[in-house]
């Protein structure tokens, strides 16, 4: 295509960096995952249905836990307003109605941000349920993009692209509806630019999608082997 | 670092204020703000405040002002078993209601303040009625003028939330404060008074309809007369504090 | 004695049937376009504004939208510069849901939704230029104003974040700095209590927060009691422009982007009837 710039990585602005992934990396977790997009990338181990503190016990549906460690140090106020975001995501996908009064927690360790951070985890901790085999409605990925001044919409951007863009725009989709399940936008931009982004990331996740279905085949093919 | 708040600077100050030469013209008065020595500041009670509590008050005179929610009587969260009710206080400054910023972490003296309300209130409340159970009240204060006025606030809005949520007592309590200026008792002093010569700040709570006393306060030099005097104008002062509050109470009805 | 006389009907009085089938009593009121407390689907609640009360702080408001009541408290105060930035000033945004405001809240250190806020806000005075930060320069590599921004909650009844943004928004519109001369001999600010000067906003962002309910019925501003029955709940944010500064949707079911769309076109009205108001109280101030 002629419009498309190369990046500073020599992508194109449609182009998301390299995916990879290793399931089951963690042996005493009940699953667990590892994502990452090129330089971004976590690491995530979920437990349950296990048994619940008293306190956080619901009568109906399983609580689920999420807890983010960043790289270095302890969690702060960012961690903690990522771990809400996250937990708010998967509060309709995991089918929690399934294991009353249980818990199902879910950890996530950064090991490199490199951009898109919220993404990475989304899709991490989506294989994660996957791998531990925890009832799902759906698959949720998701995949972030930034506008930058001149109003060209770079895909899954770097933290030095985020920098400089005018607004940066999380979306999470499922692969059973078309529409928009989590979306965090920040930054000053225009409805148009909003939806134009919700389209460009929808595009980007059904790419995702191809790549985890073939990450769970070849896992599943790993594991008839032996 | 508290990794649980946005943080600011490590460091940060309140400007120096540049000093104001001060028309001494009322030198000779003892209070500065038009009271007379006996005079308290007029005073706002607003029950039923707070949706979800089981029962709060608003209390405002002039520049103090105090929130208060009552949450019980509610089951304890330690399982130690228990013939009589307890009482949980937490007291707080507001952040910006202070002259200089408080921190988020109550400090010794809230951590002082909060026993000195818990302690007004066992007397009154009719505990042996809530076995196994907590009654909370937690308090801000919204805008400081006059620490010890603060704390004295506290005990009477506390005293109209625990009304408000039903809580069973013997009577309404009711508190004042005093320091002592020049020799003279004042009532209520505000901020300005509350560092003068003695340093004394004196708070009492009462009980007006059954004439007892649940709290003294007495800190700073006071002679022994006068701290008997503090007593009386304090017991006048909360007789007329009783007024207000059951005007408040009967206008909530 | 008055005996029972159709002892099969069993007939709930309307509290307990909304406490036992909460879904239920909302749906009933909803298929009918009015909520429980009376307002339509797109209503909002009663908002008013209270600038300056406090005395303390350089800067306050206390807002009530319905029985949602936040104070927001400025405290200026004067600090060194980060190195690499000689110029700009600090903002210090903080929002505590302390246990006075609903027993949901337990004591002790902010809890998530609390952090959650904070962080919210804080992002939004980093991405979106509210205040030129070069403004709260006092003395260039000296001295920079601080401005703590404590947001308390007194009654928590949903919608937290709206509350919290417009009263922040409007407490720093009445912020009123002493004038501050730096000595540079002594290293000391001295401020003169006479001159105040207020502080210009760039930009003025305002949010409207919606909730669905049973993926269809679209509330604005819900109240506790709607935030824990919804389905997923979207929030707005706008400047004066009508240009978005923030959209956060909180996972839950998928909204398609008509629906969306509806509610930016609603979410703009209220952003500028708050803008209206709080211009309304100042004049009156």
């Amino acid at each position: 295509m002629a419009n498309e710039v190369l990046r500073e990585d020599k992508r194109t602005n449609s182009q998301l960096r390299p995916i990879s992934s290793v399931l089951s990396s963690l042996n005493r977790a009940d699953g667990s995952a590892s994502f990452s997009f090129g330089n971004s990338s976590v690491l995530c181990s979920v437990y349950g249905p296990q048994e619940v503190k008293i306190k956080d016990e619901l009568l109906d549906r399983a609580t689920v836990e999420v807890n983010i460690t960043p790289q270095i140090g302890i969690g702060s106020t960012t961690e903690k307003n990522m771990e809400r975001i996250v937990r708010e995501a998967f509060s309709d996908v995991i089918i929690t109605s399934l294991h009353p009064r249980t818990s199902i927690s879910i950890t996530v360790q950064i090991t490199q941000d490199e951009g898109s951070i919220i993404s990475t985890i989304i899709n991490a901790v989506s294989l994660a349920l996957i791998d531990a085999g925890i009832p799902l409605r759906s698959t949720l990925l998701s995949v972030t993009c930034a506008v930058q001044e001149d109003g060209v919409i770079l895909l899954d951007p770097s933290n030095e692209e985020i920098k400089n863009a005018t607004s940066t725009h999380v979306f999470a989709f499922s692969n059973t509806s078309n529409d928009i399940i989590s979306s965090e936008s920040t930054g000053t931009f225009s409805e148009e630019e909003y939806f134009k982004c919700a389209d460009i990331c929808k595009l980007a996740v059904s790419s995702v999608l191809k790549f985890v279905h073939s990450a769970i085949e070849h896992k599943l093919q790993k594991e008839q082997k032996n | 670092m508290d990794k649980r708040r946005i943080n600011g600077p490590e460091i940060s100050v309140k400007p120096i204020e540049k000093k104001i030469t001060q028309t001494n013209s009322n030198d000779n008065e003892i209070r500065k703000n038009n009271r007379s020595i006996e005079n308290i500041r007029p005073i706002f009670i607003k029950p039923n405040v707070i949706k979800k509590a089981n029962g709060s008050a608003y209390y405002e005179a002039e520049n103090i002002k105090v929130i208060c929610g009552v949450y019980g009587p509610r089951s304890s969260k330690r399982s130690m078993v228990s013939d009589e009710g307890n009482i949980y206080c937490e007291f707080k400054f507001a952040p910006f209601s202070c002259n200089k910023r408080c921190g988020y972490i109550r400090n010794a003296q809230e951590r002082e303040y909060s026993l000195i309300i818990q302690q007004a209130f066992l007397p009154a409340i009719r505990l042996n009625l809530y076995p196994k159970s907590t009654i909370d009240i937690y308090i801000t204060v919204l805008e400081n003028d006059g620490t010890t006025a603060c704390l004295a606030a506290a005990i009477t809005c506390a005293s109209i939330a625990l009304t408000d949520a039903g809580i069973q007592m013997y009577d309404l309590v009711a508190a004042a404060s005093a320091t002592c200026i020049k020799g003279n008792i004042c009532l209520d002093p505000d901020a300005s008074e509350e560092e003068n010569d003695t340093n004394s700040k004196f708070m009492l709570s009462y009980m007006p309809s059954l004439k007892q006393i649940t709290h003294v306060l007495c800190t700073g030099k006071m002679e022994a007369e006068q701290s008997i005097e503090a007593i009386n104008t304090c017991i006048d002062a909360c007789n007329s504090i009783k007024t207000v509050m059951d005007h408040c109470l009967i206008n909530s009805l | 004695m008055n005996e029972v006389s159709n002892k099969d009907s069993f007939v709930l009085d309307a509290n307990t049937f909304a406490k036992l089938h909460p879904k239920e009593f909302y749906r009933k009121f909803l298929t009918n376009n009015i909520r429980p407390d009376g307002r339509l689907l797109k209503k909002f609640r009663k908002t008013s504004i209270n600038l300056n009360s406090l005395k303390s702080a350089e800067g306050s408001c206390v807002l009530k939208m319905g029985k949602t009541s936040v104070v927001c408290g400025i405290k200026a105060e004067v600090a060194e510069p980060r190195v690499d930035d000689p110029r700009k000033g600090y903002i210090v945004p903080n929002v505590e849901l302390s246990p006075i405001c609903s027993s949901i809240f337990k004591p002790g250190p902010p809890g998530e939704l609390a952090q959650s806020i904070s962080e919210r806000i804080d992002k939004l005075f980093k991405q979106c230029k509210i205040i030129d930060l070069d403004k709260l320069c006092i003395s260039e590599k000296n001295a920079v104003w601080v401005l703590y921004i404590d947001v308390i909650c007194l009654s928590y009844d949903g919608n937290i974040f709206d509350a919290a943004l417009y009263s922040i928004i409007s407490a720093l519109k009445s912020l009123k700095l002493p004038e501050v001369t730096f000595i540079e001999e002594e290293g000391k600010a001295e401020a003169s209590k006479e001159k105040t000067i207020s502080l210009e906003l760039l930009s003025i962002p305002l949010s409207a927060t919606y909730v669905v309910f049973d993926d269809k019925y679209v509330l604005a501003d819900p109240n506790e009691e709607e935030e824990n029955l919804s389905s997923t709940s979207i929030t707005f944010i706008y400047n004066e422009e009508h240009k978005l500064c923030g959209i956060s949707k909180l996972g839950g079911i998928p909204l398609s982007s008509e629906l969306i769309q509806d509610c930016m076109s609603s979410a703009i009205e209220r952003t500028d009837s708050l803008r209206e108001l709080l211009e309304s109280t100042l004049q009156r101030n």
